[in-house]
């Protein structure tokens, strides 16, 4: 099954990914700006503040979801032993960290106009600095740590232990009292927001997704030629 | 929206830098992304093309995903 996983058999089409997602993303991303900006209603309680949500969300939640699949990849890696997906997630992180921080940067230009301050130390706010903390302890173990089984060891270790933190950022607003609001959207449940700001909010992440996948395509890209450089010399 | 961004409404300022910090931050991790792929690439192709002939094709005809990099590298020369 793995052998799907293979850099050659992944690497034929990463061109072809890259090229598709270039043609068609200034497509969706005027599309998503015009809903975001011009067509959305404003809020009748924060008036245009609330267009900041759509990449807010969006942030936030890939910054969770590429934790969350560095966390699966991760015991993937660990069990299986298999190098692609350390490669995968070696790709995914600096997105990761990329995310988180706009998340925080927009949550806190969100915040100034609707709480009157630009930051506040409440569990919402603080468990994704741990988070971009996590974040930023995995690339730096990853990228100095030059011994493979170090590398490995430290690097799972604090994914790991970065993993604990995924269910208090979901779950901090219904535990505290925060400033931070409960989550308008539930898969299982019933959402608190107007239809009419979900189809922006859904374009806004499709936007922000394609863009994610752009990246790690060209990541990804990268990690393999640095392999086969490495290994240029042992084709004997 | 458009009408109020003329008005400077003091709202979609902070609307606009939210905006403008995502995409601003989204460009440059993506020129600084592609500007390390294409020096890997080349970096890649300039080791191939300094190994001996007989060598050279040794390695592309075991090495399938070799031919890869060099093809893409080519195509975005």
């Amino acid at each position: 099954m793995f052998h799907y996983f293979s850099f050659t058999s992944v690497f034929k089409i990463i061109e072809k990914l890259i090229n598709f997602i270039n043609s068609i993303f200034f497509i969706i991303l005027t599309i998503g700006l015009t809903f975001a900006l011009v067509l959305s209603p404003p809020d009748y309680l924060q008036g245009e503040t609330v267009r900041i949500m759509y990449i807010h969300v969006p942030s936030a939640w890939i910054a969770l979801g590429c934790y969350s699949a560095i966390f699966f990849l991760t015991i993937l890696h660990y069990i299986f032993k298999i190098k692609n997906f350390f490669i995968i997630s070696k790709s995914i992180a600096p997105i990761g960290l990329l995310f988180t921080c706009l998340a925080i940067i927009t949550g806190s230009i969100w915040g100034k106009p609707t709480w009157g301050t630009w930051w506040a130390w409440d569990a919402r706010l603080t468990s994704m600095i741990i988070l971009m903390c996590f974040y930023i302890l995995y690339i730096i173990s990853i990228k100095f740590i030059k011994i493979d089984s170090l590398k490995d060891k430290i690097s799972t270790f604090l994914i790991l232990l970065g993993a604990i933190n995924i269910p208090i950022i979901k779950y901090s607003v219904d535990w505290w009292n925060t400033l931070h609001q409960p989550a308008s959207i539930n898969i299982t449940g019933t959402n608190t927001i107007h239809s009419s700001m979900i189809v922006p909010l859904a374009l806004m992440l499709l936007v922000l997704l394609i863009y994610c996948a752009l990246i790690f395509l060209m990541k990804y890209k990268t990690e393999i030629i640095k392999i086969k450089k490495k290994n240029l010399f042992n084709y004997d | 929206m458009i009408k109020n961004i003329f008005l400077t409404n003091t709202e979609s300022i902070f609307v606009l830098a939210s905006f403008l910090i995502v995409f601003v931050a989204c460009f440059i991790f993506y020129k600084k992304t592609l500007k390390t792929l294409k020096k890997y690439e080349n970096e890649f192709s300039k080791e191939v093309s300094k190994l001996p002939k007989t060598r050279r094709q040794s390695v592309l005809r075991k090495s399938k995903i070799i031919n890869h990099i060099l093809v893409s590298t080519k195509k975005s020369i």
